[in-house]
């Protein structure tokens, strides 16, 4: 536990050392931010039917939600293993007492750390400045630790769903088109696009129990049903992340089994 | 003091299959290496030399035969086997480009498990030993090629490994510098008894370095003979010559001056 801490700290510490990247990347945040809220403000002028399905802040914080994962950065897991693969890089980390795996998911988080943090912080500031606090049927302080137990284990879950897309790279030698279609359904299901409140009712299913809306549950946790929807989405991310380790564990075997780098 | 035989290999076979048809990278090798022992694997581009090194070091899988390092299967206890060797890939890097050495020796140092208590004073030791103190804080990407190889060879003794595994470590250095690698090699061999694996194209390594040479092509063991006889593999004559310093003694020598 210790070292995968000082592992993000120091990665952390190397990102942070370019501080203009961070400062820019979240300009880039609040501009991505404000011109969505804008969007989103004109479309629901446009059809005053959509607030019965979910009320305008609820769909501000979900997408501020979406955005301050985003910058997290998760889906560079992928990324991550194709260099590796494709340089031949791979055998540096392979020479460590940290698995491979291990090592690409404390070097992600820990290149996505400060930005995480700052977009988090200007994400919270910027939705209750414009709309206020979401509806949710509960107290805030159970709403809070809801999104934080959602939060922590949906990122869990989006690392598995990653690694296995990136481990694929050990067959497939470029893992893109893999990263392409993963990274898309999470988009689409964890509500990037349109929030997965407009859905027709058997696609919103479909996202909220799959392995991709899964993995963008904090979206989720910004509805108003939020708490009636808690149990079924804590144990549809639950099992989706034991499913997936036990898939990690099986594809990594044979994967780094195969691994070829030549002189 | 040379005692037990630290690498044991048998039969390696390494194969990488390929669209256009199997290559045999290493055919069938076999040697072994005892404690304290410096040996060089040399031989032409796409000999085997690196595969050879990187199935030791628990990075390949062989197609075939069996490869013992302290007794155990680098591939099978992958851990345990890492956790007592050092390695250096003279091409790739594991330093962190934007801190200094030392944040990167600390988090080398944290992952092989050292004591909290011990690691300053690890790190401490190693930038002496490596002549490192004079740049431990500027940020890596500011370092000279042959700083960079004193700070990487720094991150693979921080747990103080019983085999040092190089491959081509000179790669790319400047006389000076390679002459410091040479010398900071001599010391853990001699001081440390350190068994040190080398591959490289250098002869002027080999010749400073190890003790004994292991010649492969086409990924066969072609000679394996102490490196001051292997001149008696081809000399039919004998001759007795007399030189002066050579050209990169004298380019050493201009430098420093």
């Amino acid at each position: 536990m210790y070292k995968g801490f000082y592992f993000i700290y120091i990665i952390a510490k190397n990102s942070v050392e370019q501080k203009k990247r961070v400062i820019f990347q979240m300009a880039n945040h609040v501009i991505f931010l404000l011109f969505s809220l804008y969007l989103y403000k004109h479309v629901y002028e446009l059809v005053p039917g959509l607030k019965d399905k979910l009320p305008f802040a609820n769909a501000v914080w979900s997408m501020s939600a979406y955005f301050m994962v985003f910058w997290l950065g998760v889906r560079n897991i992928e990324r991550r293993f194709r260099e590796d693969i494709q340089s031949g890089n791979i055998e540096m980390y392979l020479l460590r007492p940290i698995g491979y795996v291990w090592q690409k998911v404390f070097v992600v988080l820990g290149q996505g750390l400060y930005s995480f943090i700052s977009a988090t912080i200007l994400s919270v500031a910027v939705s209750y400045f414009v709309v206020g606090l979401p509806e949710i049927n509960t107290t805030f302080w159970f709403w809070i630790l809801g999104v934080l137990i959602i939060l922590i284990l949906s990122q869990v879950l989006t690392c598995i769903i990653f690694v296995l897309s990136g481990l694929t790279g050990f067959w497939l030698e470029n893992s893109e088109p893999v990263h392409f279609l993963v990274s898309k359904l999470i988009m689409i299901f964890g509500g990037a696009w349109v929030p997965v409140a407009f859905f027709p009712k058997a696609l919103q299913l479909f996202a909220q129990f799959s392995p991709f809306g899964g993995s963008m549950a904090v979206t989720f946790t910004m509805y108003p049903n939020f708490p009636q929807q808690f149990p079924l989405l804590l144990f549809n991310i639950l099992f989706w992340i034991i499913v997936g380790l036990l898939l990690v564990r099986f594809v990594s075997s044979r994967a780094f089994a195969k691994l070829a780098v030549n002189g | 003091m040379m005692s037990l035989p630290v690498i044991e290999v048998k039969n390696l076979k390494k194969v990488f299959k390929h669209k256009n048809g199997d290559f045999v990278a290493v055919d069938g090798v076999s040697f072994s290496i005892k404690q304290g022992e410096t040996v060089a694997l040399i031989g032409p581009n796409g000999a085997g030399k690196s595969t050879t090194i990187k199935m030791l070091t628990g990075i390949l899988h062989p197609t075939s035969g069996e490869v013992k390092v302290l007794g155990l299967s680098p591939q099978k206890n992958r851990k345990e086997v890492v956790a007592q060797i050092g390695a250096v890939f003279g091409q790739r890097s594991s330093l962190l480009q934007n801190l200094p050495p030392r944040d990167t020796l600390s988090l080398f140092a944290v992952m092989y498990g050292l004591p909290k208590k011990e690691i300053k004073e690890r790190i401490s030791s190693l930038e002496k030993m490596l002549d490192i103190v004079s740049f431990s804080d500027q940020p890596i990407r500011t370092l000279s090629l042959g700083q960079r190889m004193r700070v990487e060879i720094a991150c693979a003794l921080i747990h103080n490994p019983k085999i040092l595994f190089l491959d081509e470590p000179s790669i790319g250095l400047d006389i000076i510098a390679k002459q410091a690698l040479r010398e900071m090699l001599q010391y853990l061999r001699n001081k440390h008894n350190m068994t040190i694996f080398l591959t490289s194209h250098d002869v002027g390594d080999i010749e400073a370095i190890c003790d004994r040479t292991i010649i492969v092509n086409h990924g066969r063991i072609v000679a394996d003979e102490p490196t001051n006889e292997l001149y008696k593999l081809i000399d039919k004559e004998k001759h007795v010559e007399v030189r002066g310093p050579s050209l990169e003694d004298v380019l050493v020598k201009i430098y420093k001056q």
